[in-house]
């Protein structure tokens, strides 16, 4: 795989990694940074990439495990204090909703999600990914993943409503 | 699309069993939907929020690691260290940098007109010269006696 077919293969991917990274790491430097890594990692297993039977589905896991690598590391760090600032923000949903900012508060909510969760729903709902695709990605069983989305999309709801309705965040 | 069906595929959707097709079916409903039932609405903004979360696009530039040439940078650098040696072993002849260039007969006449200024230049020196001479010629005749005082001195002894 040489310079050009490289660039042809990752251009229609970017949004996607980024979109990715941004999901994990909160911050538009830190995912620009993950998107530099993962297309250095990328071009480094060029030769290899031919031979997955998904070479999207082999880019889009090394971005996740880059990601979760990160947030491993940073854990008592930067992106530590980037979640005590989402949490504190947190605390004021109930402005959030005076502002119909209804968005950023189902952003919010899904970042209350756990990891594996905030995975799914990105492949899934944004990126809108086949279960098929999903499962080579996470390396799990479609019915694992239809039984864990379900979950996630159930809580989402759930904490939507009770905001929505009362204005606090329940568990 | 009815809303009996709409709400079935609400059920299946959240039991993790719609297809890609039939959540798209759902986007586009309660996107393009005025009105809906107010239990409703927050699926309005969950599926606005995925949409717009899919606009989010990459700016910036993909950096490429640049392959490097080894061999044209060890060939360079081989070269470099040869002239470098070559420099070291056979330095380059002085060019004369420190001698200032100048006419040879102007610098004679220089100094000429020089001692002219000085006096009687030819005659003088001569005269001292021969002073010169005749002193050493006295300070050889001193050491010779010198030397058979001492050697007198020793036999003496």
């Amino acid at each position: 795989m040489d310079q050009r077919s490289f660039l042809v293969f990752i251009n229609p991917l970017k949004d996607r990694i980024y979109r990715l990274s941004l999901r994990y790491l909160i911050s538009k430097e830190a995912a620009e940074d993950a998107m530099q890594e993962v297309i250095i990692r990328l071009w480094k297993n060029r030769k290899k990439i031919k031979n997955y039977n998904s070479p999207e589905a082999f880019a889009i896991t090394i971005t996740k495990n880059y990601c979760i690598d990160q947030l491993k590391l940073k854990g008592n760090n930067n992106l530590r204090i980037v979640h005590n600032n989402f949490v504190g923000r947190e605390q004021s949903l109930e402005k959030q909703i005076e502002a119909k900012d209804e968005l950023k508060l189902v952003s919010k909510i899904i970042k209350t999600l756990s990891e594996k969760e905030q995975t799914l729903i990105q492949l899934r709902e944004v990126e809108q990914l086949e279960y098929k695709e999903i499962a080579k990605i996470l390396d799990m069983k479609e019915t694992a993943i239809r039984v864990a989305l379900s979950r996630a999309r159930k809580k989402i709801r759930k904490k939507f409503l009770s905001i929505q309705r009362y204005g606090t965040t329940t568990d | 699309m009815e809303r009996q069906q709409i709400n079935n595929l609400l059920e299946k959707y959240f039991a993790g069993e719609t297809s890609l097709a039939e959540e798209k079916n759902l986007r586009t409903y309660f996107k393009n939907t005025t009105n809906l039932p107010p239990e409703w609405e927050e699926y309005k903004i969950l599926f606005a929020y995925f949409d717009s979360e899919k606009e989010t696009k990459y700016e910036g530039e993909i950096y490429l690691p640049k392959k490097r040439n080894y061999k044209w940078v060890i060939s360079i650098s081989a070269v470099a260290a040869v002239i470098i040696t070559l420099l070291l072993v056979f330095p380059p002849a002085n060019q004369e940098v420190n001698t200032p260039k100048g006419n040879a007969s102007q610098a004679a006449e220089n100094a000429k007109s020089l001692f002219m200024m000085m006096g009687s230049f030819p005659e003088g020196s001569k005269e001292n010269l021969e002073y010169l001479n005749e002193l050493n010629a006295l300070k050889i005749k001193g050491t010779k006696e010198k030397d058979s005082l001492e050697n007198q001195q020793s036999e003496d002894n």
